[in-house]
């Protein structure tokens, strides 16, 4: 029964009651209608910089296009405004530990109680998977637990002494000023009747115990604990509608910092001015500036680049020996500082994050690098490293290490994750019967020629060409992220192209993983790309058919700002889909 | 919801159910519990190992229906062996979106199809395939929602809750995000159902009664105190309906639902006397202790004392308990193993199948540890086991994603209802033989229906109207 395979076959075929010569002709089905056999069906719209009046498709595009996003949108001023479907988002679970730490005061990572987050793409949002009991009762658990802890501090949480005036008044004043922080907006009316009255029963024992009953209801209300704009209507609607002031203050705070309003911002909801494009865009600066906007950046590149899913991850002992748990929390901090230091104190430049020639490294890292840990330093050095190794986000040993195999490297993963994260494009699954099963690297060969038949069979050809010649651009760095200039004995091959990319000045060969950068990094493409999965990040969902003007504006004034991610941050904040709620209504052309 | 084909509507299931009970002679003999008098209650418990056998494992007992030996894969089991029924033969009922690991996780419970990716759920589906959520509730919830005589619950047609705190009860231990590949309970069509996986976290929940304050007038305060505080939450919850258009409205539902079902726990009285809360000071995961690949044994060692405890002493009578999740890669270091048993499952570089026949030996053994627990419990004239009907599945037939023959092994007799000991051949033909014959294991999920009282004959959508499996009910 053991399968043993001849080391240059590069997928094995499941032993099953298919035979290979259906499975060839299934295969081949599929390469002609999904990858056209080299053929790459074009795309609606144009790849160029779209404009106000042509929106690009919501939907990617390239291969897996089927056109059906492609009718023109009219994005002009006087359409009527359009935006997605808003999904009832629960918060997740850093943005409770962040939120619970700004409100209270308590950093005890209380969220580990919780059941994990969802996804939406690869960035976590809790948008889609149903409420639960046991998430309820967790949540639940963690109010009282939280609310138990913060006694301790009722003093300091509330504008009056509580625990010396028994008026209804201090009570309702701290119903009212605690309220709206846990809340985010200001308590209606009845709402804070009801809090005095649930304190009024817990006074019963003591001020104490009245304060933990408030605290234990609101971090478990739903308006805690789920984002939950109406707009200013405040009812559901299947028209767009303007957030309140302080709908706009929470999703710029957890859009741009990971938790809730501060002060100011909650002063800007409470006075309008934040409903003030000038004020709005303003705001948008000045927590880009703030250090809080280093919880949202590197987090963004983290699960961007799928950068998370290497916790955990082990490579072979033997050829990896420095590959472990100190070495991958290095790694995960040298892309976090990284992307940081470019993005929010650098030029902000994308093209930057691709092609820069410094990184931020500490520990192991130097030895991985090879390079000289700077004299004196201690902790994370910036460090200028060798331009003919390395050049920006993707050639760190994250995104190396995280997109390759144990024991060897995987063009075919590094390809498919440029493919579909950077390029925003899809390939069709292999076959339901085949399971890709590396090929062992047996000595004697190289990874390339390992998966050489991808190339020969023309079953395989139409759809690995879209993924292992952009792969094989990475051949320079092993599994753990190393740089190599011979595999086997032999000078590394790390040549490569790039095909149907719908970016005529991107397609073609190159040579190496620093070209391969430089020429994603001037990309209307890949602009395209990281404005979607921006959006995503942001509004915690998925693009749908409405949000096509809100992308082509964020595309338009990201590409004639030369590409800086800041400015694409403030263009996300400035778009209809970011500004409105939709509740009711078509959810048509999600991701 | 529509297009899916099910040979069993839920509303008319429960109705004709709820007219049958309410016919039934059998009723008036229940205690102020719910209980038949003098019959400890029956239980049903789903447990779940990740991934397929090691494609080298011929699993197939030899001998005959009673009088059988174990091979190596389950041999462990040999000193319950009296108590266990091993079917073989079955192909799994599974099917749709993804590839086998995801319809696989999806379909073992449910029988039913695993969606394309739909409603805003799109998930890694293994080997590029995208999936939505499963399209058909598990056979557990299903039993759990019924009620009537010779059924785990016996309420009367006129009480709206069963007669424990917890209808049912979801465990996992590092069962992962919510997706696809991570979940197989499901209440109903895309409603997945997440697993509790903090062994402490599981502990205070279930036997904070056994633990509180004795003080009768505290004890009332703070359930007062409690109720005011789901009051008020739930009267916000109102608010927010207005909100929220009719696409988000299952989510509000939901969670009234649950709030409803907190409530209803506060005024739930357990008799902690007659059973042993296991001990937690020593779980993993207390005191903020990170789980981690490290701790995955203690972790279900932990999740199994709970698991016992909790049917033992009745905080519900229909759990599950999943052990990691489709596409495991948990690396086995307690078996001198550094690759991941997904890994080794597909790499190609040496002969992995002794080091994954050493897993399944050891998650066997792991089972062994549960049913022994189970079985130590005297109840009446047997044990907790013996009261109990114990399925033991995984989502793959072997490592190589072959979906037959299912590795299932049912485990305690039902309160008397299966005959164990026992090797039961229902398929013929080993491997890729082409007249190998195979059951769908939509006739196993009718018969755990059955078992447990339920009168059906169709489950899920893969293989509707499929009749039990012959020879287990």
């Amino acid at each position: 029964m053991k399968r043993k395979s001849s080391p240059a076959v590069g997928l094995h075929v499941r032993r099953s009651s298919i035979s290979l010569r259906s499975l060839i002709a299934s295969a081949l089905a599929l390469t002609a209608s999904a990858c056209g056999d080299g053929e790459l069906s074009s795309v609606p719209g144009s790849p160029a910089p779209a404009t106000a009046g042509s929106a690009a498709s919501p939907n990617g595009s390239g291969p897996s296009s089927n056109g059906a996003a492609g009718a023109p949108v009219d994005c002009s001023a006087s359409a009527p405004t359009q935006v997605g479907l808003t999904r009832l988002r629960r918060l997740t679970r850093t943005e409770l530990n962040n939120t619970v730490r700004d409100l209270l005061a308590i950093d005890t990572d209380p969220a580990a109680a919780i059941s994990p987050d969802e996804r939406v793409g690869p960035f976590d949002s809790n948008a889609t998977a149903p409420i639960t009991d046991l998430l309820v009762q967790q949540h639940g658990e963690v109010a009282a637990s939280l609310a138990r802890v913060a006694q301790a501090r009722m003093s300091e949480l509330s504008p009056c002494d509580l625990a010396a005036d028994a008026t209804p008044a201090c009570a309702t004043q701290f119903v009212e000023r605690f309220g709206l922080k846990a809340y985010r907006r200001p308590l209606e009316r009845d709402e804070v009747d009801a809090y005095v009255g649930l304190y009024a029963l817990g006074r019963q024992q003591s001020a104490e115990n009245a304060f933990r009953l408030v605290l234990e209801a609101m971090l478990q209300s739903p308006f805690f604990l789920y984002h939950s704009d109406a707009g200013e209507l405040g009812v559901a609607s299947a028209e767009p509608t303007p957030l309140t002031s302080f709908e706009l203050a929470s999703r710029l705070s957890y859009f741009l910092w990971d938790t809730m309003p501060d002060e100011s911002l909650f002063t800007l909801a409470g006075s309008g001015a934040l409903q003030s494009p000038n004020e709005l865009e303003a705001q948008v600066r000045r927590m880009l500036d703030d250090p809080r906007a280093s919880a949202a950046i590197p987090k963004f590149h983290l699960q961007w680049l799928g950068i998370r899913e290497m916790e955990g991850v082990a490579k072979e002992p033997e050829l990896f020996p420095q590959f472990g748990p100190d070495m991958i929390q290095a790694l995960i901090n040298e892309t976090a500082s990284f992307s940081d230091e470019v993005i929010r104190r650098g030029d902000g430049l994308l093209s930057t994050l691709f092609t820069a020639n410094f990184s931020i490294l500490e520990g192991p890292l130097f030895d991985l690098y090879g390079v000289e840990r700077p004299a004196g330093g201690s902790g994370a050095q910036r460090v200028e490293l060798d331009p003919a190794e390395r050049s920006g986000i993707l050639t760190q040993g994250a995104f190396l290490a995280t997109h390759a195999h144990w024991d060897q490297t995987s063009p075919v993963h590094r390809g498919l994750f440029i493919r579909e994260n950077i390029l925003c494009q899809t390939i069709p699954p292999p076959p339901p019967n085949v399971i890709p099963t590396p090929p062992a690297p047996t000595p004697g060969t190289t990874t390339r020629e390992r998966i050489a038949v991808h190339q020969s069979e023309a079953s395989c050809s139409g759809c690995h060409q879209m993924m292992d010649q952009i792969g094989l651009g990475f051949e320079a760095y092993d599994a753990s992220g190393a740089f190599r200039s011979v595999e086997d004995n032999r000078p590394v091959d790390d040549t490569g192209s790039l095909i149907g990319t719908n970016d005529p000045a991107l397609d073609g060969p190159f040579d190496g993983a620093i070209e391969l950068s430089q020429r994603l990094a001037e990309s209307g493409v890949v602009q395209e790309c990281v404005s979607r999965q921006w959006f995503r990040f942001a509004l915690g969902r998925s693009l749908a058919n409405d949000d096509a003007c809100s992308l082509a504006s964020m595309k338009e004034q990201f590409v004639a700002s030369g590409g800086n991610v800041r400015e694409l941050l403030v263009s996300i904040a400035m778009s209809d889909a970011f500004r409105n709620v939709r509740s009711m209504g078509s959810a048509a052309g999600e991701e | 919801m529509a297009h899916v084909k099910s040979g069993l509507s839920r509303r008319n299931f429960l109705s004709s159910l709820g007219a049958a009970t309410a016919l039934s002679p059998f009723i008036p003999l229940l205690n102020a519990s719910g209980q038949e008098l003098g019959r400890p209650p029956k239980r049903l418990l789903l447990v779940f190992t990740p991934d397929g056998t090691a494609p080298s494992v011929d699993w197939m007992p030899t001998g005959t229906e009673r009088d059988f030996a174990l091979k190596f894969l389950h041999q462990p089991l040999e000193p319950l062996k009296s108590k266990i029924v091993i079917p073989w033969g079955l192909r799994m009922s599974a099917r749709g979106a993804g590839e086998q690991h995801a319809y696989g996780m999806a379909g073992q419970w449910t029988g039913s199809l695993l969606h394309e990716p739909q409603n805003g759920a799109d998930f890694d589906g293994g080997n590029g395939n995208r999936t939505g959520w499963g399209s058909g509730p598990s056979i557990d919830q299903v039993v759990a929602r019924a009620f009537g005589p010779n059924m785990p619950y016996q309420r009367a047609p006129d009480q709206a809750d069963p007669e424990v705190p917890f209808r049912t009860l979801e465990l996992g231990v590092q069962s992962g995000q919510p997706n696809s590949l991570n979940r197989m309970i499901y209440s109903d069509n895309e409603q997945p159902l997440h697993p509790e996986v903090n062994p402490r976290a599981a502990f205070d929940r279930l036997f904070v009664g056994a633990l509180q304050s004795q003080d009768p007038e505290a004890v009332a305060r703070a359930r007062a105190e409690k109720r005011a505080v789901l009051d008020l939450v739930t009267s916000q919850l109102n608010r927010l309906r207005t909100r929220v258009g009719a696409e988000e409205m299952q989510k509000i539902d939901n969670h009234a639902e649950a709030l409803r079902a907190i409530e209803r726990r506060l005024d739930s009285t357990t008799d902690f006397s007659a059973c042993t809360p296991p001990d937690a000071a020593m779980f993993p995961g207390a005191n903020g202790q990170r789980l981690n690949n490290a701790s995955f044994p203690t972790e279900i060692n932990a999740m199994m004392d709970i698991t016992t405890q909790a049917l033992a002493c009745d905080l519900t009578r229909v759990a599950s308990l999943q052990i990691s999740r489709g596409f495991s890669n948990i690396t086995h270091n307690w078996l001198g193993q550094t690759v991941g048993h997904h890994t080794m499952s597909h790499d190609t570089s040496q002969d992995w199948n002794p080091a994954l026949e050493q897993i399944d030996n050891w998650y066997a053994t792991q089972i062994l540890g549960l049913l022994q627990r189970m079985d130590a419990i005297r109840e009446g004239n047997g044990t907790l086991l013996d009261n109990t009907l114990v399925v033991w599945a995984r989502e793959l037939g072997t490592t190589s994603h072959r979906m037959d023959p299912w590795p299932v092994v049912l485990a305690g007799s039902a309160r008397g209802e299966l005959a164990t000991a026992r090797f039961l051949q229902v398929g013929t033909g080993t491997g890729n033989a082409r007249d190998r014959v195979r059951e769908p294991s939509a006739k196993l999920l009718v018969s755990i229906a059955r078992l447990m009282g339920l009168d059906i004959n169709s489950f899920g959508n893969n293989d509707p109207d499929s009749g039990p499996l012959a020879g287990i009910g």
